[in-house]
């Protein structure tokens, strides 16, 4: 028994019912040394409360499952009664788990890039016939102010200028309807879900539209475009890159504040630098901010996979994204290459059908 | 299918969208802007089966792209199969240049309009395909009057030559 477990490529503890250690195999011994926890202390890699469930499994003779998160792991477990002992089985799957939660995060883009292009086609329609109608009514108050003599009819004219007014009013509404829609759709950019050489400002631009309603009078937005030559990329990639990047810089200021988005080129590359006057992120956490999961914002604020797949994303265009920050701020800078060579384009190709772009 | 040309007559345009609210709207439009007769459908398929029924002229033709019965494709070239000479604008807020770029080329179409569409623009098209309606069917009349004087004249010269045979 004690051979057969020894040479279990999964990890496996056996303890009596009193939680003492009986044995405890190769790859177990290998995990607990990569987790730095002696043996005496394995109860630290099982679940809360382990105790009662050995006891449990022993005396009742049923089987636990469990799962534990520990330093960046997650440890699925399972105990099973084996005589007087409980045999703790546990499988690493925190692979699986980034996975799946990557999985889930793409389809999540895709689904929501559906969502966001069906509503921007829907609302095209209706929206059209409203625009036309307003521009029907300030023509027709337009020959009305012809017909009649206003000079002599002066109640007339003030309820003229009234509807004058009021369909003016009606095409800033309708312009600026129109101009969310058309960024919706540039957003999500259905249509170009292969590579397009693109304006990378009007990304940025039609990024911004999206979150402009986060800024309010709270933040000042400062823009220094450079004239760049289009992209060749995957737009609708690269526009979530900047939306996730603009989402943390806006969450990072307390209160007031800036955001200066920076572009530039050199003879081989274009640079975008998005800079808040945020808080900054702790030198020791600088080195996390791409795992994905590793999140400082509160449980239903942030998915802690943004930058993450930001960073993925930009790699794959053959790119990188660099970080400076103090307690003055942080600037993200995404550096992308001008020409990509043929081989790395290939590559690309195979990555994008990958859905874990591994 | 060759009409008389409409020269002091009308001109009347052909409307389709499943959409009312779309049609009451371009319908308003040429009604304070224009003297064009509007004959507006909300179903394709109606829509021919009443060109079917009572013959008429139709001087220019507008076309929602999506619509449940029918796309605005098909219909269109039902259209051109009736009036061959008469302009067919596709209405599209389907958003994809490259199939009504391509639907131009295949179905022969005169325009295409993007929704949400802008009223200027619309009246600008609208009157420059009729004008090309009109000059079509006069050029029609002057080929048809040039063969008629052609056959007289041929006609004239078998006379000569009898008389000086």
């Amino acid at each position: 028994m004690v051979e057969v477990t020894e040479i279990f490529p999964f990890p496996i503890l056996e303890c009596d019912v009193a939680g003492r250690l009986v044995s405890v195999n190769a790859k177990c011994r290998e995990l607990l040394g990569e987790l730095g926890i002696p043996q005496d202390q394995f109860f630290r890699i099982l679940p809360g409360r382990y105790l009662s469930i050995i006891k449990r499994v022993v005396k009742e003779g049923e089987t636990h499952e469990g799962k534990k998160r520990i330093q960046g792991h997650v440890l699925r477990i399972v105990c099973i009664p084996s005589r007087e002992h409980a045999l703790i089985f546990i499988n690493d799957v925190t692979r699986d788990e980034e996975f799946q939660t990557q999985l889930i995060q793409s389809e999540k883009m895709a689904s929501l890039g559906l969502l966001a292009a069906g509503v921007a086609h829907e609302i095209n329609t209706p929206m059209g016939a409203i625009r036309s109608n307003n521009d029907i009514l300030s023509r027709a108050v337009g020959k009305m102010r012809h017909l009649v003599d206003t000079q002599h009819n002066r109640e007339l004219n003030r309820l003229l200028g009234i509807l004058d007014d009021v369909c003016r009013n009606n095409n800033v509404a309708t312009e600026r309807i129109m101009s969310i829609v058309g960024s919706l759709k540039n957003f999500a950019r259905l249509d170009e879900a292969e590579r397009k050489k693109v304006d990378i400002h009007e990304g940025l631009d039609s990024t911004l539209t999206l979150v402009r309603h986060e800024l309010t009078n709270r933040i000042q937005l400062i823009k220094q475009y450079a004239e760049l030559p289009d992209i060749e990329c995957f737009p609708n990639q690269l526009n979530q890159v900047f939306m996730n990047i603009m989402v943390n810089a806006i969450q990072a200021i307390p209160g007031h504040g800036t955001i200066t988005i920076k572009t530039s080129r050199d003879h081989a590359s274009v640079k975008i630098a998005i800079s808040d006057s945020g808080t900054g992120i702790a030198p020791e956490n600088l080195g996390k901010v791409f795992d994905p999961g590793y999140t400082t914002k509160g449980v239903g604020v942030g998915t802690g996979l943004g930058l993450s797949i930001s960073y993925k994303i930009v790699q794959n265009h053959g790119g990188k994204i660099d970080i400076e920050s103090s307690s003055q701020g942080s600037t993200f800078t995404i550096t992308l290459p001008l020409k990509d060579s043929h081989e790395s384009r290939t590559k690309q190709a195979q990555h994008s059908h990958d859905p874990a772009g591994r | 299918m060759s009409r008389e040309p409409s020269k002091h007559n009308i001109p009347t345009i052909l409307l389709v969208d499943d959409e009312e609210m779309v049609l009451t709207s371009i319908k308003s439009f040429f009604a304070i802007e224009s003297d064009y007769s509007l004959l507006t459908y909300t179903s394709p398929v109606q829509a021919l089966a009443d060109l079917e029924q009572t013959p008429r002229s139709i001087d220019l033709v507008i076309s929602d792209y999506l619509m449940p019965e029918m796309d605005g494709l098909t219909f269109l070239s039902k259209v051109k199969e009736r009036f061959p000479l008469v302009p067919r604008i596709l209405l599209t807020g389907y958003a994809d240049k490259k199939n009504a770029i391509n639907a131009i080329n295949n179905v022969g179409l005169y325009q295409y309009i993007e929704k949400p569409w802008d009223n200027g623009n619309l009246r600008l098209v609208v009157r420059n395909g009729l004008e090309k309606t009109l000059l079509l069917r006069q050029l029609q009349n002057k080929i048809l009057e040039a063969e008629r004087t052609q056959r007289e004249l041929s006609d004239v010269h078998k006379d000569v030559m009898r008389a000086f045979a």
